[in-house]
């Protein structure tokens, strides 16, 4: 009896340990997933971005195209569509259109891993430069 | 007699065997716990490597990979059949990873410094005896390569590394091309 009280103890704290790795395994591995995921929605908001006529990325329905790129993965989404990464809004997204590159990053986001949060500000950024249009050294020139 | 001797003695003798495997046996339950503990640790720490070591690097060549498609553009733009145009093309490709809007690895944390920026010829598709970091005359390069290489640091992978490594080498690599007015990416 004493010797099977003991080994349930035992039992009871080697499953305490466990659990914490088994948790901390699974919040890193679902943080690095999700910025995986930022990273490719990211980098395809600011390509988009780029392809655009020269000085039409300002024009606010591109812009809410890119939004909408970034966090549902298409510029024009379906009324109810899930974003790539769960609590993701349009709202995250920055867009600073340079004179010849566009950046895209996400502002204020917060990955939720269950039990802790990867605060992401500012990051992840692409810049991609506008390709398309006259030569970017000079407008003379072309 | 003699018989009921002798399995009096063969009682005695399986009594005492039963014995002593009762108490092996109680003194294995008392490790049990612990090494089974230890042998789940080991699986999942295993599969911590798995997870999150592999994980980061996957996280790192997106982003390297992001980063060289931007740049291997950024290259190619300023490509124009000159020497000024190979130097700009240099200084294009390294351009995306300093300023205010920089692209960084290690999850947007650290800069991305190791870049290698190669030129090739070629009409469709780049000409692959062509490739050069540092072409002597300027020619007819159209094309443009880039290759950002960062190694991923390592924290259980280690145990499978060579001894005071502790980081694996991940690389992304992208070529764009020059056509009139544009560039594009080909690969």
């Amino acid at each position: 009896m004493n010797r099977r009280g003991s080994a349930l103890i035992e039992f009871a704290g080697s499953l305490i340990v466990l659990a914490a790795v088994f948790v901390g395994v699974f919040q890193i591995g679902y943080a690095f997933l999700a910025y995986r995921t930022l990273v490719s929605a990211v980098r395809a908001g600011a390509r988009y971005s780029s392809l655009q006529q020269r000085g039409a990325a300002a024009d606010p329905d591109i812009a809410k195209a890119v939004r909408n790129l970034v966090v549902y993965g298409d510029p024009a989404p379906a009324e109810h569509a899930k974003p790539v990464v769960q609590g993701l809004t349009t709202g995250n997204v920055e867009i600073v259109n340079g004179p010849d590159t566009s950046t895209v990053s996400l502002r204020g986001f917060e990955v939720d891993a269950l039990f802790a949060k990867l605060k992401l500000d500012g990051r992840p950024t692409v810049t991609f430069p506008l390709t398309s249009g006259a030569s970017v050294t000079s407008g003379a020139s072309q | 007699m003699r018989a009921r001797r002798l399995t009096k003695l063969a009682v005695r003798a399986d009594e005492e065997i039963v014995a002593v495997r009762r108490s092996r046996t109680h003194q294995h339950q008392r490790g049990f716990v612990l090494i089974a503990t230890s042998i789940a640790l080991t699986i999942l720490l295993a599969l911590a490597a798995l997870g999150i070591d592999i994980g980061r690097m996957y996280v790192i060549r997106a982003e390297l990979q992001s980063f060289t498609d931007a740049a291997a553009l950024s290259a190619a733009i300023e490509l124009d059949g000159t020497d000024s145009g190979l130097t700009n093309a240099r200084t294009g490709a390294g351009r995306l990873a300093t300023g205010r809007h920089a692209m960084q690895w290690d999850l947007g944390t650290r800069p991305i410094t190791n870049i290698v920026t190669s030129f090739a010829q070629g009409t469709a598709t780049p000409d692959n005896k062509t490739w050069q970091d540092q072409p002597k005359q300027a020619g007819d390069y159209r094309f443009v390569r880039v290759v950002a290489t960062e190694p991923a640091p390592v924290i259980f992978l280690r145990v499978f590394q060579p001894l005071g490594l502790g980081s694996s080498t991940v690389a992304a690599a992208s070529v764009a091309a020059k056509t009139e007015n544009h560039a594009r990416l080909i690969r």
